[in-house]
């Protein structure tokens, strides 16, 4: 209860004013009201938003930048090796374009839920759900992505889907870079909902 | 026929149970919105029937059939089969829906607590929407990652020569998927499970 104690006094003040306020006044609709309308902003959870932003877009950024040019020695018809030049982009694989895409659905909601991180009321209802799909998301994305590079990575002997790293190293080592930052900005959006839910719960009456 | 018959008896056990929390709600002096609770027991009692079935389908999911191997010119058949544990993923997916059911099962026992109204509500129903984000992430990744394999056993990728294997394992590629769209619906219930229980923290801030 003493913002000064935290530092940035007009950040913390809004939230701490507004929670007193509905805890001291109970079932006093117009004070509640009048509290709600504030606006609560946490440095901590805009600085958390402000690192899914740039997670996203930097793990959209190197997958989508992914692309690796080789030389294989193939086999040709007559029996005799011949050098043949392949290619390995992210397109090419559907887990990648899906991390891509959600990657940067979650940027670009992430930007949005930061511009209207001032507003309070039917908004911060908006951004949980928001910040709950986009959770899903990122963690389906980065399963999928992830499973994509194991099997490139190990293989699958099983049903014979042969191992492609040795062959794209520096693409499966940057594919998997963008899967780490993907998997670390999900974890802070987890995070960031968590101290969401726990300020509803401070807010709430029974607290 | 189990899903469907344990899906139903799970969603009517919930009914009674809103039925009892309305009619019991005007006893106490902050009745825990009756309604919401009843569909919090529903929904998950609905996920442990949903977690279960697609464990059970898992697990089941083995096929051996006979392809050809070559060994020498001449083309030899050899029994091949296709189990579930080949692969990290799906034993992955397999952990999370254990994880997943026993947690549903678990929870809707304390749900059902919360709905005889005992006074530490707000705090259980506050560790519920915590576990409850949680397991969603979990079982997301794990949808994520079993849907990753079921589309290349489906579809293949030409681009790394990974042929394609549910022309051949057909009867096992549909275990597999159906137990991917049944994670997929217990991810979206235990979403659907955090959004109610926030909008019922969220009601009290008022």
């Amino acid at each position: 209860m003493e913002p000064s104690s935290r530092g940035k006094p007009g950040l913390n003040g809004g939230f701490d004013y507004g929670s007193r306020r509905s805890y001291y006044a109970g079932s006093a609709h117009g004070a509640a009201a009048s509290s709600r309308s504030s606006a609560p902003v946490d440095p901590c959870c805009v600085a958390l938003r402000v690192f899914v932003l740039l997670a996203t877009l930097v793990s959209a950024v190197v997958m989508a930048a992914d692309r690796q040019s080789t030389t294989l020695q193939l086999p040709v018809a007559g029996g005799e090796l011949r050098r043949v030049p392949v290619t390995a982009k992210w397109t090419y694989s559907s887990a990648f374009v899906y991390m891509v895409v959600a990657n940067a659905m979650v940027f670009l909601y992430s930007a949005g839920a930061l511009a209207m991180v001032r507003r309070r009321g039917a908004v911060v209802a908006a951004v949980m759900v928001g910040d709950l799909v986009a959770l899903a998301l990122l963690f389906s994305a980065v399963g999928a992505a992830a499973q994509f590079g194991l099997i490139g990575e190990r293989g699958n002997s099983h049903v014979r889907w042969a191992k492609v790293c040795d062959v794209y190293g520096p693409f499966c080592e940057r594919a998997m870079a963008a899967v780490a930052v993907s998997l670390i900005a999900a974890f802070a959006d987890l995070v960031l909902l968590m101290l969401a839910i726990l300020t509803i719960h401070k807010a709430s009456s029974y607290y | 026929m189990a899903t469907v018959d344990g899906t139903t008896a799970a969603s009517s056990g919930g009914k009674t149970a809103a039925v009892a929390s309305e009619s019991g709600g005007g006893r106490y002096a902050h009745p825990p919105a009756g309604s919401c609770s009843g569909a919090n027991v529903a929904l998950r009692a609905l996920l442990f029937a949903v977690s279960v079935s697609a464990l059970v389908v898992l697990a089941t999911a083995k096929q051996t059939v006979m392809v050809p191997v070559v060994l020498r010119p001449p083309l030899v058949f050899a029994p091949v089969a296709a189990k579930f544990s080949h692969s990290p993923a799906l034993v992955y997916l397999l952990a999370a829906l254990c994880a997943t059911s026993l947690y549903s099962l678990i929870t809707a026992v304390s749900s059902l607590k919360l709905l005889s109204g005992s006074s530490s509500s707000a705090k259980t129903l506050f560790v519920l929407i915590l576990l409850d984000v949680f397991y969603a992430g979990v079982m997301a990744s794990a949808t994520g990652t079993a849907g990753a394999v079921a589309w290349l056993g489906l579809k293949g990728n030409s681009h790394t020569r990974w042929n394609k294997i549910c022309n051949t394992y057909g009867k096992f590629c549909r275990h597999i998927g159906s137990s991917t769209v049944l994670g997929l619906i217990a991810s979206i219930i235990l979403v659907l499970l955090v959004f109610l229980n926030a909008y019922a923290l969220y009601r009290r801030t008022r």
